[in-house]
């Protein structure tokens, strides 16, 4: 069985899907008897999402615009 | 529908002289770029800079581009390497990049709140998008860039660890240990709102 710090160990290994077999059973076994199990792993994957979700940056017109006179004075031989 | 020729189609046109080609191809991943550097950079000027030397290092290496190879990861590697080259020309960060990330209590088991379930955790304000940016900013740039690499960017471990020269192992606990420290900055955040929401009745 688990413990709670091996058990923390494994968090990522055990969102990425690269858990072994055997270690994934004592895991799953570990979240359903211990409740903090549970919020720590609820709450390692909303982490990631919510950072997921947040990170788009559209490229602002002016700086699309300067990248692209950048790269035409680059491909013309320009300093 | 006319269906977008990938990205080989288009080096392989662009390495030919086709300016066109070049130039869909830098449409279709600026915004990527731009947002690694952004987020590493941590200032819009410095960004913007980096975004045009990423771009004009792909333009002038394109000859020498293996196509078998995947375009994308290609710019990542460009663009990580011109980041962490700035950081460490321009010392941003005033500790030493090798200050093992502070985990406080984050390794330790103890009692914590399923904060998912608290409504606010679903949404995303423009203050918790803004706490989220906050909390990047705060990790160390060997551990920012792994996260935004793998998790924000989607690029494999293994291609992680060969942008950055470090072995899958490296990689796998730099990663570990910024999620780590996201989750229990994201904790104590949701933790002070409960605790006003409280106070407020």
């Amino acid at each position: 069985m688990l413990d709670c710090k091996e058990f923390i160990k494994c968090l990522s290994a055990y969102m990425d899907g690269e858990l072994d077999e055997s270690i994934l059973v004592q895991f799953e076994e570990h979240i359903e008897t211990c409740k903090s199990a549970r919020a720590v792993v609820q709450t390692f994957r909303r982490t990631i999402l919510l950072h997921q979700e947040s990170g788009g940056t559209p490229v602002p017109t002016d700086v699309h615009e300067r990248l692209l006179e950048a790269i035409h004075k680059c491909s013309c031989g320009d300093d | 529908m006319k269906k977008e020729p990938p990205d080989s189609e288009l080096v392989g046109l662009a390495k030919a002289g086709d300016a066109g080609a070049f130039s869909e191809l830098v449409v279709r991943h600026e915004a990527n770029i731009y947002g690694l550097c952004l987020k590493m950079l941590r200032n819009p000027e410095d960004a913007e800079d980096c975004l045009q030397e990423v771009f004009i290092k792909a333009f002038e290496s394109l000859p020498g581009f293996r196509e078998e190879a995947r375009f994308s990861t290609w710019l990542y590697r460009i663009a990580t390497n011109a980041c962490l080259m700035r950081i460490r020309k321009k010392k941003l960060d005033t500790v030493s990049l090798d200050r093992p990330l502070d985990l406080g209590d984050a390794e330790i088991p103890h009692e914590v709140a399923d904060w998912t379930e608290d409504p606010s955790a679903g949404v995303l304000s423009k203050e918790l998008s803004a706490v989220l940016k906050q909390h990047i900013n705060e990790l160390p740039p060997d551990n920012r860039i792994v996260f935004l690499l793998r998790d924000i960017h989607g690029v494999p471990t293994e291609e992680t660890a060969g942008i950055l020269g470090l072995s899958v192992p490296a990689v796998k606990s730099r990663l570990h240990r910024a999620r780590l420290y996201l989750r229990e900055r994201l904790t104590g955040y949701f933790s002070r709102g409960t605790e006003s929401a409280h106070q407020h009745g």
